[in-house]
């Protein structure tokens, strides 16, 4: 055997060993477990967790805000199934919804059950990854299954642009053969195929993948572009693409018919850029640089209150809180979700807007 | 490109290193070493394209310099002299304009009470770095202290990848002759098992507690003048910065020598433990070493260092580490960093002056017990005022210098103290990192000392080439895990980068 050829095995050899032992030792640790997108079935065609499934979440390498939880039924973050036919609120977001990050009852739909204790259930239908064209494709499967009573929208950053890459499993604008964009949100995975495959659940099964994939959020393009390079970059501004006015409009629309409510019965929320908060020092929640997704949320805001839907802009919210106490919304810098007083923030806003009510009409049917 | 980033360790290392072993192998020692001086060029390219030529023609311009001095007769020194006066005032002048003019138009602007306005100038990363050393080089040539000139060479040792960005300031004479030796041009196992040691003690340092002071210092120095603070955020900030500054350049550091070291180039070392000085006269013989070598040797030997007498000394000693803080930015708070500096060690001078002539406290010092005290003390001391010294370092500007200072100290509990501030992790991690900083070996400690005379035991035995490889293995493991960590950060420059 040649001498390179032994070197290199004796290296994998050594690779190996230390894996096995950082393997073992994160066996023991409470890295990321149990949430896997659930399989689709016709029924439910789209992303959301395996139904009963106990899930550890923890953040960052030195696996901080560690918490422990179950899904439902359906395969959602509560603590009690939910029951087709039954009323409920459903509260639609990505993960800031799904809420990992923060115990149950810290997150929004907790806090708005303890605030609201005559309210409905709170039917949390937060999935990591979705956006908005999820917000409103979910919209007729939620409104079919439940009485809903009303639809509170969690919209954040990259809500809207997330629409045009979805990934397997979840909405997306559909663009079509033509430039325009249409507002036609449809499933991206519809069969019955699973989303994962036998061999990527038996390689979730490693501890090191999950930490690596969960924990420090692996992603190669990332890791190959981390270097810093180039100026400063400038701010170019940007606006909205062709169509995009159109596809907002449509959605603020469609989006109350979508849940089967009056518009009066739909809150949106929006999130505010506390990256910007933070920096200014509470002088600034919005984006020092406009870009397509930005403006994007604040037309959808423009035409969804020009159509009587609620409308709350977290900004002047977060700022007073954060000029108040110095205390942060959201456990930056290592994640950006909002912490406990970012979701008792804008679970009070909601609230206020519910305690306020607003006579129940006909339920609007139809899927947009 | 990042010392920490994926595409470093796992594309432009590898690929450097691969080409760099294949090319003396196949072709011969001067084109491998051509080839590195090559990629060192794209790794610099790989920030700003257009600034490659900058440095290109820095060093094309200084080793010219260099030759028309050494060309030079010996009897015509005022010829000699008026070159390198030339030679060095056009660095100068590259480096006062990328780096100072902003600065020195913002202070008569503040001066003159008139809106000046600002030059748009992007600093060109590593160009105080570059400039020392070909300073250094450009004085030793006419002090006819240089031997080696191999023009490739001199190319290698200005731009070597390693410490082309943020060091440390190599000196000419420790560099260029290691270019010339063939063993560099071979691959060695045992180069390789100590190398990827050094990057891996120094990726650590950086990544795993570097990186997570950060967070703590940013929310102290990047707060607003007006914000409340507590005198126990204060602190916390303060403290934190002193961790992350020392353990994010060393980290570096580490990583140069080791990257340097897997070609079997030796980097001189750029700290030896500063924070277990017991003076600050020991602090810079421990801190940023190869910056205290240019500063002793280009700047305080040529005032007349200490043999013009002791005014003159300490008149020297200020007005080298003043240049030395603004050396590090184009701020008044690095010169008054520099000076708070200037004035410890004038301070520490004048202490050894008067104990050296006061018998009872010179004996004083021979008791173990009170050695031991004593010791403790000086270095509770050093550290204090290195720390209060970091104020200005990190702060943006005088006025907020002052606030954080006054702060810490006259227990201004201006604003709510802030759970986290007492947070017993928090406490109990920067209790940690100093436990680590004043009392643990440092890396060169470890790897030169013990792991240097493991390698040689395994090296002597039967099964070298599986035992070192297998360490090569898990080290290169290791790495490939904290260049992860390091990637699941928003932001990982190393401090050193601005300067």
């Amino acid at each position: 055997m040649s001498r390179t050829l032994t070197t290199l095995l004796a290296a994998a050899l050594g690779a190996t060993l230390l894996l096995m032992a950082l393997e073992a030792a994160l066996h023991l640790l409470p890295v990321q477990n149990g949430l896997a997108g659930g399989d689709p079935t016709p029924d439910w065609p789209t992303r959301c967790a395996g139904p009963d499934v106990h899930y550890t979440f923890s953040d960052a390498w030195d696996l901080r805000n560690v918490h422990r939880g179950f899904t439902n039924n359906m395969g959602y973050v509560a603590p009690f199934p939910y029951r087709p036919g039954s009323d409920g609120i459903a509260v639609v977001g990505n993960s800031f919804i799904e809420g990992l990050m923060n115990r149950y009852e810290e997150t929004l739909q907790g806090q708005l059950a303890r605030l609201l204790p005559d309210a409905p259930a709170m039917l949390n239908f937060g999935v990591s990854g979705a956006s908005l064209a999820d917000y409103i494709g979910l919209g007729p499967m939620i409104s079919r299954r439940f009485r809903v009573r009303w639809a509170v929208v969690v919209v954040v950053a990259g809500d809207f642009v997330g629409g045009f890459a979805p990934a397997p499993g979840y909405f997306g604008w559909n663009t079509g053969n033509t430039p325009s964009v249409q507002l036609r949100p449809q499933p991206v995975c519809t069969g019955a195929a699973p989303l994962l495959t036998c061999t990527e659940k038996l390689v979730r099964l490693l501890a090191i993948v999950r930490y690596t994939r969960g924990n420090l959020r692996f992603d190669l393009r990332h890791f190959l572009h981390t270097s810093v390079k180039g100026a400063p970059r400038r701010c170019v501004p940007e606006g909205l693409q062709a169509g995009d006015a159109d596809l907002l409009a449509a959605y603020a629309d469609r989006l109350p018919a979508a849940y089967g409510v009056p518009p009066e019965r739909v809150i949106l929320v929006f999130d505010a850029d506390r990256a910007e908060l933070y920096r200014s020092h509470g002088m600034s929640t919005s984006s020092s640089c406009a870009t397509r997704d930005s403006v994007a949320r604040n037309a959808l805001a423009t035409a969804a209150a020009s159509r009587g839907e609620h409308v709350i802009d977290m900004g002047p919210v977060f700022a007073a809180y954060f000029k108040a106490t110095g205390g942060r919304l959201d456990y930056s810098p290592s994640d950006w979700h909002w912490n406990a007083a970012g979701h008792r923030l804008v679970a009070a806003e909601v609230a206020r807007i519910m305690r306020l009510g607003t006579p129940e009409t006909d339920r609007t049917p139809g899927p947009p | 490109m990042l010392f920490t980033s994926g595409e470093f360790l796992f594309v432009y290392l590898p690929l450097t290193l691969l080409l760099f072993f294949l090319i003396a192998r196949y072709v011969g020692n001067a084109a491998a070493a051509a080839w590195l001086v090559l990629a060192s060029f794209v790794f610099y390219a790989y920030w700003l394209p257009l600034y490659t030529g900058l440095l290109a023609a820095s060093v094309v311009f200084n080793y010219a310099l260099g030759n028309r001095i050494l060309a030079c007769p010996a009897d015509r020194r005022r010829l000699r002299l008026g070159l390198l006066c030339f030679a060095v005032g056009v660095d100068l002048l590259l480096l006062g304009y990328f780096k100072y003019a902003n600065f020195f138009l913002g202070t008569v602007a503040e001066l003159s009470g008139r809106p000046l306005g600002a030059l748009n100038v992007i600093l060109p990363i590593g160009i105080s770095f570059f400039t020392f050393t070909q300073i250094a080089y450009l004085a030793d040539v006419h002090a006819g202290k240089v031997r080696e000139r191999n023009p490739l060479h001199y190319a290698l040792f200005v731009s070597y990848f390693p410490h082309l960005i943020a060091g440390p300031v190599l000196h000419h004479a420790e560099m260029m002759p290691q270019f010339a030796l063939p063993r560099i041009y071979r691959p060695r196992l045992e180069n390789f098992a100590m190398g990827l040691a050094f990057l891996l003690i120094g990726l650590a340092k950086k990544v795993l507690l570097a990186d997570s002071w950060a967070p703590l210092a940013d929310d102290l120095f990047d707060s607003p003048v007006s914000a409340a603070v507590h005198a126990g955020e204060a602190w916390r900030g303060v403290l934190a910065y002193t961790l992350q500054i020392y353990f994010d350049f060393s980290g570096y550091s580490d990583m140069a020598i080791g990257l340097s070291l897997l070609i079997g180039v030796r980097l001189p070392f750029n700290f030896n433990s500063p924070y277990q000085a017991t003076s600050i006269i020991d602090f810079w013989r421990r801190w940023h070493m190869t910056l205290s070598r240019f500063l002793r040797d280009y700047l305080y030997f040529p005032l007349g260092g200490n043999r013009r007498g002791s005014v003159r000394r300490y008149v020297n000693l200020m007005i080298t580490m003043l240049l030395g803080g603004l050396w590090h930015g184009a701020s008044w708070t690095f010169v008054v960093w520099g000076g708070l500096h200037g004035i410890y060690l004038a301070l520490n001078h004048a202490w050894r002056f008067l104990r050296d002539r006061i018998a009872g406290l010179a004996a004083a010092g021979t008791s173990g017990a009170l050695r031991l005290i004593g010791r403790s003390l000086a270095m509770t001391l050093t550290l204090f005022a290195v720390v209060i010294a970091w104020v200005f370092f990190r702060a943006h500007s005088g006025q907020e210098a002052w606030h954080i200072l006054g702060t810490m100290f006259a227990a201004r509990a201006s604003g709510p103290a802030p759970e986290q501030v007492i947070a017993l992790p928090t406490v109990l991690s920067l209790a940690a990192g100093f436990a680590l900083a004043t009392m643990a070996r440092n890396s060169q400690q470890i790897i030169d000392g013990s792991m240097a005379a493991a390698v040689r035991r395994i090296a002597a035995g039967g099964w070298r080439v599986v035992a070192l490889g297998a360490v090569v293995g898990a080290e290169l493991t290791a790495i490939a895990m904290l260049a992860l960590i390091s990637a699941s950060r928003s932001t990982t420059e190393f401090i050193y980068f601005n300067f």
